[in-house]
């Protein structure tokens, strides 16, 4: 067992009761109060086994501690546990020990970097806007948000409200419209489908056949975010007419002015939002005409209204204040939705993005109570999520039958589902390299880099670059500058300092290129990845993962990568289970720890023990390769 | 291992060992896990007589993902608000070009460009959703994609390759529903890996990997007891036709490498005309459907500029791919299909520096090759290219003129797991129907 592992466990009670203690004393806000977390999940657990008893359901079992450990992992952190962490829960004998997983594993990096996969996911963040235009402040504005926990209401409204640079600390939000350039329209449906279940894509352009949406509804909506663009870029498009009419795209100046286009101008948002925007060429009903001008109106919940004479200026601050308002209850109600089906496997209704009325669902007062909690816990993603886990409901076994695809599903047993592309990869990290949240991370950084190198370290960096050429009014001005910065850039980091430079090389920006989490890497990871064979989103739709048997993930499991990264590769992580055992039997036993997070029936270790183990070397790189290839590995029971 | 030990092991185990061993050591299954056999007999040909004359053996759909601008391609206005700076050149057929497809007009007599597609489905994912299936997406049920209704209804060619393989697109389109896996098209990222990770590794003998698998399988036994979902039974059938695919002859047909450099520059260097090289060389060894997948027609920015690049793309590997069709022989067996989920706008947004919108209620797909009658054009839309004029061809019109190029019978019913009908024409209310007219 690890030492570090056990202390987190014996570490986390100490904390857990000073909390409580402290809590007693001080009143600790509900999010961070432990005994408030379990009495709501109390609370859950009454809603559900109210519901069991009225609809006159068979209750499921509870899982045995070994399925326990393994879905807590999978589902919190997104990876199985390693050996030492499987054999301290399963060996240890203490009744709280799965509230207390729960508390270590919601507190530990893999948490936030599992969090961030979900979140990259249901925002379609890719590391370049368009072709060649870098995302890395956004991609880092979301990161940074999981890592810190921000509360859900503060971080939408955030997505949907900033303005100016993103390259400015704290605001690489505006990549929420920036990725969207050009397609303001497809932005908003999104949004309305992300934060508040409301599929409106059929009403961009024509009253929707399949829902309440019309036409117009969607566009006044879509008042409020209307009019952003690039902030101040006039000066720099004369500059470029003159250096195409002279053919100079390809000279130094010219170069420049294209990365200055691609890497600063192109990353401002300016617009708050006109809360007005005319009707298209082609408005087809009798409520408006063609190129109308109509103002700004939201559809439900607390009415907020833009004038069709003059451009508010702040409409999309109004809109995100509306979205985030406790009175529109959508917006509680999805996102504890979302997140019930990130923890429990099926949302309570389905799909997980499409609003459901409270009083239309299955459990009306499970959602309201969810709701409400939402709010307690002023919308702390990860305190609710703990509440969840600490749920008898959590602890349900997985219904064993194929559902009927026409029954609700949310109450039938989790379902057996195989574990995402991220899941199976950062679980192979694990049996390579052991606690994978020790490996490299990605980085940002402010410096400027052109043209591959760090150019003025210590100083100039992005974000006082970007701020200087936004502030530039004439073309006449823009050229002397980009002339100047020119010069400087072509002087390297004359005047650096030794440390400067050193920080420099030490934190180039960027995603991970060798072995690493899966949220470490290029988002998302390039056609042809192990990844994307086994179904990651290619974050081009909103969660558009899909977990998919097909011909090349077999494939990659026994000729690839499972046999290159792990199986053949001597010094795996997954093989300390050979040291760590003294005879063959326990050998056996520590790699059925380190793979299935289980020890062997009695059937399977008398049959490996007779047939398969004769103490070679090969013998164990074929079980651990079989190990793999089970179906046990891949699905999350 | 050795067998005569593990015959003392439980009877399933043996008995999976048993057709293990047999999958492996001899290239066959014995008997057909947990019921996941193979079929590789057509379930829906059409009765003789009412397919084209001559009928399609494969498929090759090129997929233009995002919303091809039919006004920037196959259906140039005159008028200069709606086509821009674009202008139409001869190709001497009944339809016109845009100048961005200049080696599209060289094989234009092979082709049949239909300008009155018309859909519902304004949004990407639904949009590409209803090409691949004729159906809008539900929350309730996953529809096989139409690669996966072409196998199922005419049986493979080729039984020890995959019937349906998809070249760079999303693996969802190429999903087999509630098929099952074994109809369900293997997703290849990059043309030029081929088909990755299908040799053993040189790490681990024959043997070994035999061995391998049959522990897995002795290990799966309590699961399977305990867990008898579809989505298991996937992974089974699947290991089964790997050890197939591994053993084929075919193989190489995935290996672009092996032709000459002059083919391979002809189709572009790029992934699209690479993957059509693919494609080519797979409909070769009898793959029934092949999809190769071009992104980035999504041109609400500077559409003309995007525009132009794809084009060049599509019509390098296109262009290439009739010819060699052609002179290999195999251009009449195989229908080459251009699709895409919705046009563009004829309204170009100057703010958006010259960006065109989706627009889903007219714009234009493209068939070629196998039976069709070449240099024609089939439907009309109005003088912007906004609506339909002439002969509205709906998705679910399109994909059932796929079928009737195979001879299949495109109406037939297959039910999911929990009795649902579904067609590969589409559901009931708009059932697709066969455009006849345009075959030979």
């Amino acid at each position: 067992m690890t030492p570090a592992f056990r202390i987190g466990l014996v570490g986390l009670v100490s904390f857990c009761l000073a909390q409580s203690l402290f809590a007693q004393a001080s009143k600790l806000p509900p999010n961070r109060d432990p005994e408030y977390l379990k009495k709501a999940a109390y609370n859950v657990d009454k809603f559900v086994a109210g519901l069991y008893k009225s609809k006159k359901l068979t209750v499921p079992a509870v899982v045995n501690d070994a399925t326990f450990l393994r879905r807590s992992f999978l589902v919190s952190t997104g990876r199985i546990p390693t050996l030492d962490e499987a054999r301290s829960f399963l060996e240890i004998e203490d009744e709280e020990k799965r509230q207390l997983l729960v508390g270590y594993l919601m507190n530990t990096d893999g948490y936030r970097s599992h969090m961030t996969n979900y979140m990259l996911d249901l925002l379609r963040v890719q590391d370049k806007f368009g072709n060649r235009n870098t995302a890395a402040p956004y991609v880092e504005y979301v990161r940074h948000a999981v890592e810190d926990n921000m509360s859900w209401d503060k971080f939408t409204k955030k997505l949907i409200s900033a303005k100016g640079s993103a390259w400015e600390d704290g605001n690489g939000a505006v990549g929420y419209f920036v990725r969207d350039k050009g397609m303001p329209l497809d932005n908003m449906s999104n949004t309305m489908r992300i934060f508040l279940g409301e599929r409106m894509e059929c009403a961009q352009c024509h009253d929707s056949p399949f829902n309440k949406w019309e036409r117009m509804d969607f566009y006044k909506l879509a008042a409020f975010t209307h009019g952003q663009g690039e902030i101040n870029k006039g000066p720099w498009t004369k500059v470029w007419r003159d250096v195409r009419e002279a053919k100079e795209e390809r000279s130094d100046f010219g170069n420049l002015m294209r990365w200055l286009e691609d890497n600063v101008h192109y990353l401002t948002l300016g617009g708050g939002g006109a809360s007005r925007i005319k009707l298209p060429s082609d408005y087809q009903y009798r409520d408006g005409d063609p190129g109308e001008v109509i103002a700004g109106k939201t559809p439900f919940g607390p009415r907020i209204r833009g004038s069709d004479r003059k451009d508010a200026g702040d409409g999309r601050e109004e809109l995100a204040s509306w979205i985030v308002d406790d009175k529109n209850e959508r917006f509680s109600i999805l996102i504890a939705n979302r997140m019930w089906k990130r923890i429990m496997g099926n949302p309570i209704f389905d799909p997980v993005d499409e609003y459901v009325e409270p009083d239309k669902t299955i459990t009306p007062g499970l959602v309201l109570y969810l709701s409400t909690l939402m709010k307690e816990l002023d919308y702390d993603l990860r305190a609710f999520q703990q509440v969840l886990l600490l749920t008898k409901t959590f602890q349900f076994a997985a219904n064993p039958q194929a559902f009927d695809a026409g029954m609700p599903q949310a109450f039938n047993g989790r379902q057996l589902e195989r574990m995402s592309a991220e899941q199976i990869w950062d679980s192979l990290v694990t049996l390579t390299a052991g606690d994978p949240d020790k490996l490299a991370k990605r980085k940002y950084s402010n410096t400027i880099y052109y043209k591959n190198k760090p150019v003025m370290v210590g100083k100039k960096t992005m974000s006082q670059l970007s701020r200087e050429i936004i502030a530039i009014k004439s073309p006449g001005e823009y050229r002397t500058y980009v002339n100047n910065l020119l010069k400087e850039f072509k002087a390297g980091n004359k005047g650096s300092s030794n440390e400067d430079m050193m920080m420099a090389r030490k934190s180039r920006p960027g995603p991970v290129s060798g072995l690493a989490r899966a949220s470490e890497l290029p988002s998302p990871s390039p056609v042809g990845h192990f990844l994307r064979d086994f179904g990651q989103s290619d974050r081009e739709l909103i969660e558009s993962a899909n977990k998919e048997a097909n011909m090349a993930q077999v494939l990659a499991v026994m000729n690839g990568h499972v046999e290159k990264m792990v199986v053949s590769n001597s010094g795996a992580a997954v093989y300390k289970a050979l040291e760590d055992g003294s005879t063959d039997s326990d050998k056996v036993r520590f790699l059925f720890y380190a793979i299935l997070s289980r020890p062997p029936t009695e059937r399977e270790m008398n049959l490996l023990m007779r047939d398969v183990v004769d103490g070679s070397r090969g013998s164990y790189q074929n079980l651990v390769s079989a190990l793999i290839s089970t179906h046990e590995f891949i699905f999350v029971q | 291992m050795s067998n005569c030990e593990l015959m003392k092991a439980d009877e399933l185990t043996r008995r999976r060992f048993m057709t293990n061993a047999a999958r492996a050591y001899l290239g066959v299954t014995v008997a057909p896990l947990l019921g996941a056999g193979l079929a590789s007999a057509p379930l829906g040909a059409q009765s003789k007589g009412s397919g084209p004359g001559k009928l399609a053996e494969h498929v090759i759909f090129l997929n233009m993902s995002g919303g091809m601008s039919h006004l920037d391609t196959f259906d140039v206005k005159k008028n200069k608000d709606v086509a821009g700076p674009v202008e139409a050149i001869a190709s001497g057929a009944e339809f016109n070009l845009s100048q961005y497809l200049p080696k599209t007009a060289g094989v234009a007599g092979h082709m049949c460009v239909i300008n009155s597609m018309t859909s519902k489905q304004g949004a990407h994912e639904q949009g590409q959703y209803l090409l691949h299936s004729s159906y809008s997406p539900r929350g309730t049920i996953i529809h096989p994609a139409i690669g996966s209704w072409v196998v199922r209804l005419k049986g493979r060619k080729n039984t020890t390759l995959p019937g349906f393989v998809s070249v760079g697109g999303n693996p969802k389109n190429a999903t087999s529903g509630f098929f099952g896996s074994e109809y369900a098209g293997v997703p290849l990222g990059r043309p030029d890996q081929g088909l990755k990770n299908s040799k053993r590794a040189n790490t681990v003998g024959a043997e070994d990997l035999m061995k391998r698998l049959a522990v897995a399988d002795a290990i799966n036994v309590d699961f399977h007891e305990k867990y008898k979902t579809p989505n298991i039974k996937a992974y089974d059938s699947l290991y089964d036709e790997a050890i197939k695919l591994m053993k084929s002859e075919d193989l190489k047909a995935f290996e672009i490498d092996q032709e000459p450099s002059k083919v391979r520059s002809a189709y572009g260097n790029d992934r699209f005309g690479q993957g059509c090289l693919l494609a080519r060389r797979l409909v070769e060894v009898g793959v029934r459907f092949v999809e190769v997948t071009l992104g980035g027609w999504d041109t609400h920015y500077d559409n003309f500029t995007a525009v132009e690049a794809r084009a060049a793309v599509l019509d390098q590997g296109f262009s290439a791919l009739v010819k060699d069709l052609e002179d290999k022989g195999l251009l009449e067996s195989t229908l080459i299909v251009i699709g895409t989920e919705f046009g563009r706008t004829p309204n170009i947004v100057a703010e958006h520096n010259n960006g065109r919108d989706h627009h889903p209620s007219c714009f234009s797909c493209v068939m070629a090759g196998a039976g069709i009658k070449g240099g024609t054009a089939y439907g009309k839309s109005d003088r912007s290219g906004h609506k339909v004029d002439t002969d509205g061809v709906t998705v679910q019109d399109f994909n059932a003129t796929i079928g009737y190029a195979l001879g299949l019978q495109t109406d037939k019913v297959l039910k999911s797991p929990s009795g649902r009908p579904f067609r590969m024409a589409g559901a009931d209310a708009d059932l697709g129907k066969p455009i006849t007219s345009i075959f030979v």
